[in-house]
């Protein structure tokens, strides 16, 4: 067990340094929400009939940046405001990833078939674009090339993008009293793309502080050109895919509950619009030793200007038209517990990841979940990713059925904070390295309790229907408790 | 589309609740320490010379540079001596008065066997080859016949042949006028002239009345001759050489106002004849000067002038006379910025008769002076203005600065290298460099024999201070100036070096400089 413990606190104290994940990690304990199945499938929302309608059901957007806040680049001393740049690289990440995705249902239905089943369809628009930029490159304008004499760094950055369309029908059905399961096929559209297989521009200094420079790049579009000229929006339907989202979880004792999922584990292939950026290594080098003394001697007026020629033509990027090619989806991976303290209050914790191109980012997340009856459902949240730790993430839904109106978002307790301290949002957005928000809102019908004992109500939010062979339980599974008739 | 109205409605959501004053910035500050190359390059002699000397620098079998000045003065006085003047020569013939009674063939009025005189003095021709000129013919009847004559001149120059087919020139002609090119004939002659002969005929036709005292007038005219060789006895004559000059430039450019010693210096001359004729050559002038005629010094040639050419036994062959130059290392060491030479050549000095040949060839009077680069020197002298340009960049922006020097140097070459700052009107301000700083480039070491026996290595930091960046920015030319010897040895005394072609100086030049550049 000491091992185990051990083991968990290695992994925390290290995910930290890792995290630059771009996923919603409190949207997994919202239960109450129709889009928590985005995160797991195999979590039944807790309402039996869920309606989501175009645009205002859900938009989700998620800005994360491992590598710094607007505080590390500017700070403000005496009402002057000042930007000291060679503060700022000192505390980035080799890599430093500024993520911005989105995304929007077109569609969602989810239904309780059956107690033990419930089916879900969507369509949802998304969108990740990703730049990665290294430390080198930042290093590079701000502290000069001195610090690289008899030493090299790369500074090349990459950019990662990719837009589609995702049709989802999916379904969560309880297995036993213990473990429940889900899934969900999906076709992907693809719409935008831009794959960097490598990329690299490496920048060497030497003894006598020549700089050489060696470029070596492939990059892949679809759709780029399309999306410019304006063709034919039909040629986007020509990169399709397909995908698949599993989860399940198991209830190990009454109230400590563990799930697993993964999602948008799938593939799109691109067929539009391809095209391929190559910069060859062989060609793409140049150093630059200081102008040559037998040029300048001779006063070569024109050697500066073949110089400028030399590097133009060697640096380059080869343009041509691609064959069809095939990306993974932005995979993500979640791992949870969920401890019910009393009767709807519960702590949850969940370490997740996403895999996207070649990085793979983590994060954790510690939560206190509390309903407010069927009326409120909370959220309050804290997570470590993206190299911050301020992250205090809220989620609130007000379920006046048939009308459920939600926000949720990994780190938005300091923005009120803020707003009260200083009537603006400036000090949070500040300090902010990773803000995720989803809002939206459903029509939904039929609460499920969850399970309900005879002697007590117990809320089990992440499997409301906890059939047991308890003959003193019953089940309400989106509906009230029976009364008595009226007689 | 749901991106951008979902990042719209977000912007404005922040933006709703953001204080903006917050992202003005009122100051940005970059303290980039920058290593920056400056100059690299491999220098060889060759780029160290001018390149008014570049041309001239040459590379021996072994590997050795020298200069080489090598000139050939062709001379055409003596040629020009026995230029053929044009020649007319008028001839008559008293046509027979009376009736001419009528003729069914050619009808012979006369013959006329002249002898053609060049009048050429005092040589006595026995024959030239010709390569140009031409005879022009006019031919008339001095006074008209009635009915007109019919009539011809055949003309044959039996002393002018062809110079392959050796067919005499031959030609028949009516009146009018007319031309024959001479090119390619040989004139034979016994003493400038030779013989021809001229028959006047009658044509075919009627009875024709000839007035009394009528002429067939025919006039020869030899022009524009000009001779691939003439023969004969060509006489005394003078034939004046100009003066000509061949500049040394490596002294008046590379090695202005330096102080050299060449161990192996070459100077020779010689003289290339291909004239059949005895001929004595006399230098009234020959010395290498530097910077004009003020100061010289002769060449002592062996053998001395006047001096006998060698003759070339036949005609088209050559004879070579090869003069040596005693003091040629003391004509080198002297620095010379050119050498001179005038004189004259007289043929047959003394001689009445003789068989001569001369051909449309030159008198070819050939200077060669080579330097090799081999032996010591001080106080060469390398001076490179150029201009300053910092754009924006402003001084208050670099906080520390150095120089990194790294230099590998094969050449036998100290050279101590100071860097001048001047204004707009190049007067200088100041130095970059202490005087402990300038020995930047270290001579290689030699060999007794002055080959390279290791090569020399640097490679160290020098700081600038605060004053000399303030005055490099304030200035609006730096200008390079080197001052560059061969080594000495432990006693102080410069050694005999050898330059060759591989060796190199390598060198790089860098910039270490903190900026503290704040932008506002």
């Amino acid at each position: 067990m000491k091992r185990r413990i051990y083991l968990l606190l290695l992994l925390a104290s290290s995910i930290g340094t890792v995290a630059h994940a771009q996923t919603e990690s409190t949207l997994y304990f919202m239960s109450s929400l129709p889009q928590v199945v985005e995160a797991n499938p195999a979590t039944m929302p807790r309402y039996k009939l869920s309606i989501g309608l175009p645009a205002i059901s859900s938009m989700a957007g998620v800005y994360s940046n491992n590598g710094f806040s607007y505080n590390d680049l500017v700070s403000k001393t005496n009402g002057v405001t000042k930007a000291d740049l060679s503060q700022w690289t000192q505390g980035l990440a080799d890599k430093n990833y500024v993520a911005l995705s989105g995304q929007a249902d077109l569609f969602r239905f989810g239904y309780r078939l059956k107690p033990k089943l419930y089916l879900m369809f969507s369509s949802t628009v998304k969108g990740y674009n990703s730049l990665m930029i290294p430390k080198g490159l930042a290093s590079l304008v701000v502290d000069g090339t001195a610090p690289l004499v008899n030493s090299y760094s790369n500074t090349s950055p990459q950019v990662e993008a990719i837009s589609f369309i995702q049709t989802a029908l999916g379904a969560s059905y309880q297995l036993n009293t213990k473990l429940t399961i889900g899934g969900r096929l999906k076709y992907i559209t693809g719409l935008n793309n831009v794959t960097t297989e490598k990329s690299s521009l490496i920048i060497q200094v030497g003894d006598a502080y020549q700089i050489t420079a060696t470029g070596d790049a492939r990059v892949r579009s679809s759709g780029i050109l399309t999306k410019t000229s304006g063709t034919n929006g039909q040629d986007y339907f020509k990169n399709s895919g397909f995908g698949v989202d599993l989860g399940a979880t198991y209830k190990f004792a009454d109230k400590l509950t563990v799930g697993a999922s993964i999602t948008d584990l799938g593939f799109i292939t691109w067929r539009n619009d391809t095209q391929l950026y190559t910069l060859d290594p062989t060609k793409a080098k140049y150093t630059f030793a200081g102008f040559d003394i037998n040029k300048l001697l001779d006063k070569n007026s024109g050697y500066l200007d073949a110089q400028r020629d030399s590097i133009k033509t060697k640096f380059e990027m080869k343009k041509s038209p691609s064959g069809s090619y095939t990306t993974s989806l932005p995979t993500k991976f979640y791992l949870s517990g969920n401890y019910e303290l009393t009767k709807n209050l519960s702590l949850g914790a969940l370490f997740f990841g996403e895999q996207f191109g070649d990085r793979f980012s983590s994060g954790m997340t510690a939560a206190v979940n509390k309903n407010f009856g069927k009326l409120v459902s909370t959220s309050l949240t804290y997570t470590v990713s993206n190299r911050s730790y301020n992250n205090i993430g809220l989620g609130v839904s007000f379920n006046v059925s048939p009308v459920q109106l939600y926000f949720v978002g990994d780190n938005l307790l300091m923005a009120p904070i803020s707003l009260a301290a200083n009537q603006n949002l400036n000090s949070y957005l500040n300090n902010t390295q990773l803000l995720t928000l989803r809002a939206g809102l459903n029509i939904v019908f039929g609460w499920d309790k969850g399970t309900t004992k005879e002697s007590k109500v117990q809320d089990k939010s992440h499997n409301p229907r906890s059939k047991t062979s308890n003959a003193k339980v019953k089940t309400t599974f989106g509906r009230s408790p029976t009364k008595p008739k009226k007689k | 589309m749901p991106f951008r109205l979902l990042a719209f409605l977000c912007v404005l959501a922040m933006a709703s609740c953001l204080d903006t004053k917050d992202y003005t910035l009122d100051s940005l500050t970059l303290t980039p320490t920058i290593a920056l190359p400056l100059a690299s390059g491999d220098i060889s002699m060759i780029d160290l010379v001018t390149s008014k000397d570049s041309s001239y620098l040459k590379v021996y079998p072994d590997g050795l540079l020298y200069f080489s000045y090598l000139k050939t003065f062709p001379s055409n006085d003596v040629h020009d001596l026995f230029l053929l003047p044009n020649k007319n020569f008028p001839l008559s013939f008293d046509m027979p008065a009376g009736n001419l009674p009528a003729r069914t063939s050619n009808t012979t009025l006369g013959t006329l066997t002249p002898l053609i005189d060049f009048g050429l003095t005092p040589q006595k021709l026995t024959e030239i080859l010709l390569k140009a000129g031409s005879l022009a013919y006019t031919i008339s009847l001095s006074m008209a016949t009635t009915p007109p004559l019919p009539y011809q001149v055949n003309v044959t120059l039996t002393d002018i042949v062809e110079k392959t087919s050796q067919v005499p020139l031959s030609f028949t002609a009516g009146a009018g006028t007319g031309t024959k090119s001479l090119k390619d004939y040989i004139i034979r002659m016994n003493v400038n002239s030779f013989a021809l002969r001229l028959d006047v005929i009658a044509k075919p036709g009627p009875a024709v009345f000839i007035p009394a005292n009528t002429k067939a007038t025919i006039k020869l005219s030899f022009n524009d001759m000009d001779f691939r060789h003439i023969k004969g006895f060509l006489g005394d004559r003078i034939a004046n050489l100009p003066e000509q000059i061949i500049p040394i430039t490596v002294f008046s450019a590379s090695l202005n106002k330096s102080k050299v010693s060449f161990v192996q210096p070459i100077v020779t001359m010689s003289v290339e004849d291909y004239y059949g004729v005895p001929c004595e050559v006399t230098f009234s002038k020959l010395q290498a000067e530097k910077n004009g005629p003020g100061a010289s010094l002769p060449l002592q040639i062996i053998p001395s002038s006047p001096f006998a050419l060698n003759v070339p036994p036949q005609l088209g062959s050559s004879a070579i006379t090869s003069l040596n130059i005693s003091n040629a290392t003391a004509i080198v060491n002297f620095s010379p910025t050119q050498l001179v030479y005038t004189g004259s050549v007289r043929i047959n000095k003394g001689l009445t008769t003789g068989n001569n040949f001369l051909t449309d060839s030159t008198l070819r009077v050939t200077l060669n002076t080579e330097i090799p680069l081999y032996g010591q020197a001080s106080g060469i002298s390398l001076i490179d203005t150029m201009k300053l340009d910092f754009g924006d960049l402003k001084q208050s922006s670099v906080s520390t600065s150095s120089l990194k020097v790294k230099t590998v140097n094969e050449m036998p070459l100290d050279a101590n290298i100071q860097l001048y700052l001047a204004g707009k009107d190049k007067v200088i301000l100041d130095s970059i460099f202490t005087s402990n700083q300038t020995h930047l480039v270290k001579a290689s070491t030699v060999t007794a024999g002055g080959e390279l026996q290791k090569a020399n290595s640097t490679d160290f930091q020098l700081s600038l201070s605060t004053e000399t960046v303030n005055k490099l920015f304030s200035s609006s030319y730096l200008i390079v100036k080197a001052g560059m010897s061969t080594p000495k040895d432990s006693n102080g005394a410069l050694l005999n070096v050898k330059f060759k072609s591989s060796y190199k100086l390598k060198l790089n030049v860098g910039l270490n400089a903190k900026l503290s550049i704040t932008r506002k």
